[in-house]
């Protein structure tokens, strides 16, 4: 197979790549009012949620942890850096087998809702400046340590 | 145009740059620059969002034969109709994890050849999912969130693959024990037999 994948493709002028992500970031600026539609429901959901927590719930962490997933999962396609971190402390936190019984991952859980509310409301972009700072910090959060992987087998595997 | 073309990306304003890994270590993201037109790809994520988005970045990239699919206990039906170069996958998702479909494909079981490309892009990533998902036979693995640059290098990563396809007792899929060669590596290869 990978010979024949191999044969299908060509090379490009090598400015090529730079036209096809400017197409791309249009193309994804234009979703960007259907991202925030999409991040407000999903927030609301997890407000709603943590309104009457229920650490015990399998069923109610697993929602949870679902619905923070999908915010870490596109926040920062959209530049909302902030949005993935958060949410990604989040969905760590509702999957530790101990959060039922850990009052400090419960408090850090109930503290990222308004955190998430907050870069919606004041569309905290990228590493949100100051204020992204001072919110990180709040959370006890480091932008380093938290930071999404590069990726790929080989970044993880190979040292 | 000349194939050596592809190995000049130079990193410049539009080039790879490096940047630095999990473990600080700095890899090399120079990548060449590759039609991927002619490439047929199917999606399957449960979240419609999510498919709404590759498909504009996959657009980007000028591929045009998109498949998506939110439904993964149908996408093996849809696979073995639409027959991919490459399978891009999400992990976690309602009804069947990703890769149960990995393995399903790996098996011979989606209709379409055993050494099919995978790509599987996951906000899940951790070490530990990364073990999974390369011992289930996938080629790839994206770290949520998807972004041009990143789904465009896995894309280029799967399809200039090189490693030998195996097919043991408890395994099929590329081979583990030799890592993927860097692709600015692959198109040195490429310019002997596939552009002269």
């Amino acid at each position: 197979m990978n010979q024949e994948l191999k044969n299908k493709v060509r090379p490009l002028p090598r400015n090529a790549i730079r036209q096809m992500e400017q197409k791309a970031n249009e193309l994804v600026a234009e979703l960007g009012g259907q991202f925030r539609a999409f991040a407000g429901g999903a927030l609301a959901e997890i407000d709603r949620l943590m309104a009457a927590p229920c650490y015990d719930d399998r069923e109610w962490r697993e929602r949870l942890s679902a619905l923070a997933h999908e915010l870490k999962g596109l926040g920062g396609t959209f530049g909302y850096d902030l949005m993935t971190i958060v949410a990604d402390s989040m969905c760590r936190s509702i999957n530790d087998q101990t959060v039922a019984a850990d009052d400090d991952l419960q408090r850090q859980l109930e503290a990222s809702v308004p955190a998430l509310k907050a870069i919606m409301q004041f569309d905290l972009k990228g590493d949100g400046g100051s204020h992204g700072r001072e919110l990180l910090a709040t959370l006890q959060l480091t932008e380093s340590e938290n930071r999404v992987p590069t990726n790929s087998f080989l970044d993880w595997t190979a040292n | 145009m000349r194939a050596q073309d592809m190995n000049n990306h130079d990193g410049g304003a539009g080039g790879w740059r490096s940047v630095p890994s999990a473990r600080g270590k700095v890899y090399s993201r120079r990548l060449p620059t590759l039609d991927l037109s002619a490439l047929r790809i199917f999606v399957v994520d449960d979240n419609e969002f999510t498919l709404t988005l590759v498909k504009r970045l996959l657009t980007a990239m000028r591929i045009s034969d998109i498949s998506i699919c939110s439904d993964p206990v149908r996408a093996l039906v849809e696979i073995a109709r639409v027959k991919p170069h490459i399978v891009l996958t999400d992990l976690e998702m309602p009804g069947k994890h990703g890769l149960d479909l990995v393995n399903e494909i790996r098996t011979g079981k989606a209709g379409i050849r055993e050494d099919a490309a995978i790509l599987v892009a996951s906000a899940y990533a951790d070490r530990e999912q990364v073990m999974q998902t390369s011992n289930a036979g996938a080629n790839w693995m994206l770290a949520k969130p998807l972004s041009f640059r990143r789904l465009y290098e896995g894309l280029v990563r799967v399809t200039l693959d090189d490693r030998p396809f195996i097919r043991a007792d408890g395994y099929i899929g590329p081979c583990r024990r030799v890592h993927m060669t860097p692709p600015e590596q692959l198109v040195a290869k490429r310019r002997k037999s596939d552009f002269v």
